[in-house]
């Protein structure tokens, strides 16, 4: 799906997918957050989009997810640092010395919430402006910067602790 | 725009805070590009630029469909296990019921009748509800030729008189008095304890020729003795052709 056409359809699937994110969170900031992101997940999804009704159909499964997550994880709250740490337990040290610094700084990389992966994305790979992504997200752009600048800080934190 | 150290550093910077605009940051992506050695201090951002330009940070396949993967399991748990806790707790109300009233009715369906059997002595007599069992009377029904096929364990209790051992037996033959019940209430205290033999023949007999109730304890009991003797007597006979025959077999073992 083009970028002009899922911009259409991304904005009249939003009150959609707030409807259905609320019913799992309530009226809430984490409702917002939750189609925010999804709205970034389905530009990752974007080529597998064929027509509106997918999107929708999509959407309202990545929205469903993100909410379970959220549910989940405001049951038992993870620090990131302990994930990092869970995912250096599942991958053993002795195997990560055998991959190349690249294939363990993805490691490392892909270990970032899904949000700011796709954010990052989309700015410094898919090369879309603040503008645009703002329009993907439905929010402002200043709300893009600022989600955009957590992501890099958290990135940084990760790329620093590596290089050490 | 300058590429010294110091400006690229502050845009680096100010990227990091989401304060450039797409040209800086554009510039940055070619600057690190071009630069495969840069200064210290900017060797982090030089690592993260790389990972953009490689794309490190793109979604597999399997994260991509794990964005659209129904989580049917997780749904499907709640709907299996919310049906199934009700069910539990229905289960558990029942079994409770059950435990508080199907148990009692059933020792209520038991205790009528082992308390009739436990108390027909006394039930003329309420000072004597669970006095110490001092003397079980063990009443024999002689069935044709067979030796005593049936009997009752019926407790007597202490300072129990003739008279109510009379009726106590009467009540138990008339009264049909399930025999495991009789027994039962009598059980805990009758291996220690004396037992009287009666035999019903000798109850009833004893009534249609009007004895007194001390003439017919009295019956009863050389009735008993009289049994027990013969028993003794009947068992010293075994015993003594027991002896009689394992001294034959010996003595025949002993010539062959």
């Amino acid at each position: 799906m083009q970028q002009t056409e899922f911009n259409q359809t991304a904005t009249q699937l939003r009150p959609f997918l707030l409807g259905l994110a609320k019913h799992y969170l309530g009226d809430s900031s984490d409702a917002e957050d939750a189609v925010q992101e999804g709205m970034l997940k389905l530009w990752i999804l974007r080529l597998q989009i064929d027509n509106k009704e997918k999107m929708a159909h999509f959407g309202s499964v990545v929205v469903k997810n993100i909410c379970l997550n959220v549910l989940r994880k405001s049951r038992t709250e993870v620090a990131l640092e302990e994930v990092m740490e869970e995912t250096s337990v599942r991958t053993p040290y002795a195997v990560l010395e055998e991959h190349e610094n690249n294939e363990r700084l993805k490691v490392i990389v892909h270990a970032l919430p899904d949000k700011y992966r796709a954010v990052i994305k989309m700015r410094n790979v898919d090369g879309l402006s603040y503008q645009e992504i703002a329009e993907v997200m439905g929010c402002s752009e200043s709300a893009t910067r600022v989600l955009l600048s957590r992501a890099r800080h958290l990135l940084m934190e990760k790329i620093e602790k590596f290089e050490k | 725009m300058k590429t010294d150290e110091k400006n690229v550093l502050n845009l680096c910077e100010r990227m990091m805070d989401g304060l450039t605009s797409e040209d800086e940051e554009t510039f940055l992506t070619d600057f690190f590009a071009s630069n495969p050695d840069v200064p210290d201090s900017l060797k982090c951002y030089k690592t993260m630029f790389s990972l953009l330009a490689e794309d490190k940070i793109d979604f597999t396949e399997k994260e991509i469909n794990q964005f659209v993967e129904e989580r049917k399991r997780r749904v499907i748990s709640c709907r299996i296990w919310k049906p199934l806790a009700v069910a539990a707790s229905i289960t558990i109300v029942c079994l409770l019921g059950w435990w508080k009233f199907g148990l009692q009715t059933e020792k209520n369906s038991l205790e009528p009748s082992m308390e009739k059997a436990a108390h027909v002595v006394a039930r003329t007599k309420p000072q004597l509800v669970f006095p110490i069992v001092k003397q079980t009377v063990v009443h024999h029904q002689r069935v044709g030729n067979s030796n005593f096929e049936k009997s009752r364990v019926i407790p007597v209790y202490e300072g129990v008189d003739k008279n109510s051992i009379k009726w106590e037996l009467n009540a138990a033959v008339d009264d049909n008095v399930p025999e495991t019940n009789l027994l039962t209430a009598s059980g805990e205290a009758s291996d220690s304890l004396k037992k009287v033999h009666f035999s019903k023949e000798l109850t009833l007999s004893a009534h249609k020729l009007s004895l007194t109730d001390e003439e017919i304890v009295n019956e009863m009991l050389s009735e008993v003795l009289f049994e027990i003797r013969s028993e003794q007597r009947q068992l010293l006979h075994e015993n003594e052709d027991i002896i009689r025959i394992s001294r034959q077999v010996n003595k025949e073992s002993c010539a062959y």
